[in-house]
C-alpha cells in the first residue's frame, strides 16, 4: 500500500512538473463537453498552477468571445483576448494555430471543433490528446464512426486518451476492445470558472 | 476692518485676524452672553460669496466635532457668518507642550478619520475638507475639533475648483490641481498622524509609521483608499494596544519575516517559523508576497495536501494563492507569517519583523539598513554567520542580534527553535503561551 502511494504521488508530481505542453481536444459529435474540459484546463494551469496559457478557440464559429471578448491582447502577431488570467484565440486559421505552437512559450490548449486532413497536424503536434465522446446507445455510432474516419491518424498516433462521457461497464469494455486501450470517465467539473480543490487531482491526469 | 451694523447683537471681545477687507473676531452674542466667532467679508471682495458657500456646505452636517454655524447675515457692506467658537489649543500647540503618548496619538488620529467620515458620508455628496493641517485641529479637552471650512468644496465641484491648500500638508494632486477625490483627505489625516508621530512616544514605532506612509503615498492609486480604511487600520492598532495591556491574549498577529538581500534565506526562516508555532499548537499561516514558494511546495512535496487554499505537510500551512478561476475561501484565523523577500515595504497590519541579514561578507551591507531596524518589535537574525561577526554586527547596528542556525530540512531543527523561542521571549505572553492558557 505504501509503495502504491509513494507511486501515486510520484506520479502527480511528475504530472505538476511538466512544462509547456500542447494539449488538444477533440470531440466525436457537437456537444460532447470539449470547451468546457478545455476551459477547465486552461484555468486549473493558469489559476492553480501559475503558468502561462493559450487557449485556442479553433472553429468556425465562436462560442466564447462574448464570454472572454472584452479585453484585447497582443499576443505575438495576433490579436487575442485575456480572461481571468489565460489569453484566448479564436480562430479557424490552422496556420495561426500551428505558428503559435511553435513559437509561444505557454502551455497550450486546443478546443478542436473537428479532426479533418486541415486540423490534424495540430492534432498530431501535440503532447496530450483527447477524444471527447459518449457511448450512449443512441451516441456511440459517432464514437465508433470517429475511430473508423480518423484510423490513419489514430494508429500513427500513441498517447490519445479517450473520454467518456456516458458508459454502462458492457459499453466500455466492448469500447476497450475496439480501440485496444483502456477509456477514461470524463469527470464531472461543476464550473470551469470557479474550480473547487477536489477538482484538481481529476484535471491533472490530463497534464 | 470690523463691521458696521452688528454691534446691536454682537459686542467685539478680541480680533482673531484681520486683513482689509476680512475679519475674524471673537464676539459675544449680546442676548445670551455666550462666545461665538464672527467671520466678515467685504460685498466687494471677489470672494465675498465664500461665507455663504461654507455655510450652506456645512448645512446638514451634524456633528460635535465641528463648529456649528449660527447665523449668516449681511449689513451694507459686509456678508458675515457667526459660528461656534472653539475654546481649546490648536494641535500645533499642544504638542509644544505635550509629549504624546501611542495610546493618545492613535485616539487623536481616529477621531480625526471619524470627523472625516462624517464630512465623506453626509448630505446628497461627500464634502472634501482640503485643508487639514494641525493649526485646524483643536483639542477642547479631550475632544478633537476641526475648524476652518474656509476651502472645502463638495466633490461634484471638483472641476471647477481652483489648486488651493497649505504646501506640505495638502495632497499633490491638490495642489496641481488634478482630479481630487476623498483621497486628499485621507494624505491630510496621514500628514498630521506623521507630524504627530515626530512628536510622541511612537517614534519607534514602525506600525503607525508604516499606517501613515500608506496614507500619505504621493500616488493616488497606491494610498488607502478611503478614510474608513485608514480609521480601521488605527484602529485594529488600537485594540490590539488595549487587549495586550489588559493582558488579552491574541492569536491574530502578522510577523514579516524581511531579508536584507537575495540569499539570506528568508524563505527557510519563514518557513521555519510557521513550523514552529504549529509544532506549539498555535495556528500559523506562511504566506509569501514576491514568489510562489507555496504553489512550489505544493508541487515538490510528497503528501502535501490542499484543503481550503491551505496547503498541509507536517507542521507547515501555506496559504496558497490562486487565480481567478478558482473558488474563493476566507483567509484561516492565526498567526500569519508573511515572507516578503527582499521587499522593504512593510505588510500593512504587521506588528513584528524578523530581519535577516546575510552574515558572509559580500552580504554585508551597514549603510543600507532601514532606518526603523531600531524600533520596538524589529527583531534581526544573522544567517550564514559566525559568533564574532554576529558580535560585530550587534555592535554596529546597536541592538541584539540573533544568530541563525544552520538548517537544510523544511521542517524545523532544535537549534532554529531555540533561536525562535529567544527571540519570543518577550513576546510570549501574547503568542506562546496562547495555547497553553486555553488548555
Amino acid at each position: 500500500m505504501r509503495a502504491f502511494l509513494l507511486l501515486h504521488n510520484k506520479k502527480i508530481r511528475n504530472k505538476k512538473q511538466n512544462r509547456n505542453k500542447k494539449i488538444c481536444v477533440v470531440g466525436v459529435s457537437p456537444k460532447s463537453g470539449v470547451t468546457h474540459l478545455c476551459l477547465c484546463l486552461a484555468n486549473f494551469l493558469h489559476s492553480v498552477m501559475g503558468r502561462n496559457v493559450i487557449y485556442i478557440e479553433l472553429r468556425r464559429d465562436s462560442d466564447l468571445l462574448n464570454l472572454v471578448g472584452l479585453k484585447q491582447v497582443r499576443i505575438g502577431d495576433i490579436t487575442g483576448y485575456k480572461y481571468m488570467g489565460v489569453k484566448y484565440v479564436l480562430t479557424n486559421d490552422v496556420n495561426i494555430v500551428r505558428n503559435l505552437m511553435a513559437n509561444e512559450k505557454a502551455w497550450i490548449v486546443v478546443d478542436m471543433e473537428d479532426l479533418n486532413e486541415e486540423t490534424q497536424a495540430v492534432f498530431m503536434n501535440s503532447d496530450n490528446r483527447i477524444v471527447i465522446g459518449s457511448l450512449s446507445p443512441w451516441c456511440q455510432k459517432f464514437y465508433y464512426q470517429f475511430i473508423e474516419n480518423n484510423k490513419l491518424i489514430i494508429n500513427d498516433t500513441d498517447r490519445i486518451n479517450y473520454l467518456l462521457t456516458n458508459k454502462t461497464k458492457k459499453l466500455k469494455d466492448a469500447f476497450m476492445h475496439h480501440i485496444g486501450s483502456k477509456p477514461i470517465d470524463m469527470p464531472i467539473i461543476k464550473d470551469p470558472f470557479s474550480l473547487k480543490e477536489e477538482d484538481f487531482e481529476k484535471i491533472i491526469e490530463f497534464l | 476692518m470690523i463691521p458696521k451694523g452688528i454691534e446691536d447683537k454682537y459686542e467685539v471681545i478680541r480680533i482673531l485676524q484681520e486683513s482689509a477687507a476680512t475679519a475674524v473676531l471673537l464676539v459675544r452674542y449680546k442676548p445670551i452672553g455666550a462666545l461665538r466667532v464672527l467671520k466678515a467679508i467685504h460685498k466687494a471682495n471677489p470672494n465675498a460669496y465664500s461665507i455663504l458657500y461654507e455655510s450652506n456646505l456645512l448645512q446638514g452636517i451634524k456633528s460635535s466635532q465641528i463648529p456649528t454655524i449660527f447665523d449668516v447675515e449681511d449689513t451694507e457692506e459686509m456678508y458675515y457668518l457667526v459660528e461656534e467658537y472653539v475654546e481649546g489649543i490648536s494641535l500645533r500647540e499642544y504638542l509644544l507642550e505635550t509629549k504624546l503618548s501611542i495610546e493618545k496619538l492613535l485616539y487623536i488620529a481616529i477621531e480625526l478619520c471619524k470627523i472625516i467620515e462624517t464630512l465623506h458620508t453626509a448630505g446628497s455628496e461627500p464634502v472634501l475638507y482640503r485643508d487639514m493641517k494641525p493649526e485646524h485641529v483643536f483639542m477642547e479637552g479631550d475632544v478633537v475639533k476641526l475648524i476652518d471650512f474656509g476651502i472645502s468644496i463638495k466633490k461634484s465641484e471638483v472641476k471647477e475648483a481652483k489648486p488651493l491648500g497649505t504646501k506640505g500638508w495638502a495632497a499633490p494632486e491638490q495642489l496641481k490641481g488634478d482630479y481630487l477625490d476623498e483621497r486628499c483627505d485621507v494624505y491630510g489625516v496621514g500628514k498630521v498622524i506623521e507630524f504627530m508621530v515626530e512628536n510622541s512616544y511612537a517614534k519607534d514605532d514602525f506600525r503607525i509609521k508604516r499606517i501613515a506612509a500608506v496614507a500619505t503615498e504621493p500616488d493616488i492609486d497606491k494610498r488607502v483608499s478611503s478614510i474608513v480604511e485608514l480609521k480601521e487600520m488605527l484602529e485594529k492598532l488600537q485594540g490590539e494596544r488595549v487587549n495586550n495591556k489588559i493582558g488579552q491574549k491574541r492569536l491574530d498577529k502578522r510577523i514579516a519575516v524581511m531579508g536584507d538581500c537575495h540569499a539570506v534565506g528568508t524563505t527557510k526562516i519563514a518557513i521555519s517559523l510557521c513550523c514552529y508555532f504549529n509544532k506549539r499548537k498555535t495556528a500559523c499561516y506562511y504566506k509569501d508576497i514576491e514568489k510562489d514558494t507555496v504553489r512550489k511546495l505544493w508541487i515538490n512535496l510528497k503528501n502535501a495536501r490542499l484543503h481550503k487554499g491551505v496547503l498541509y505537510h507536517e507542521h507547515f500551512r501555506g496559504i496558497m494563492e490562486y487565480g481567478a478561476a478558482v473558488e474563493k475561501h476566507n483567509p484561516p484565523e492565526g498567526l500569519y507569517v508573511i515572507d516578503c523577500g527582499c521587499n522593504k515595504e512593510i505588510p500593512i497590519g504587521t506588528d513584528i519583523i524578523i530581519y535577516v541579514i546575510g552574515g558572509a561578507s559580500w552580504q554585508l551591507n551597514m549603510d543600507d539598513l532601514p532606518e526603523w531596524i531600531k524600533d520596538d518589535g524589529v527583531y534581526v537574525v544573522v544567517n550564514f554567520a559566525n559568533r564574532f561577526s554576529c558580535v560585530q554586527m550587534a555592535k554596529k547596528i546597536g541592538k541584539k542580534v540573533f544568530k541563525y542556525p544552520l538548517a537544510i530540512d523544511l521542517d524545523i531543527s532544535k537549534d532554529e527553535e531555540n533561536v525562535f523561542s529567544a527571540i519570543f521571549k518577550n513576546e510570549s505572553i501574547s503568542i506562546v503561551t496562547q495555547q497553553k492558557d486555553k488548555k
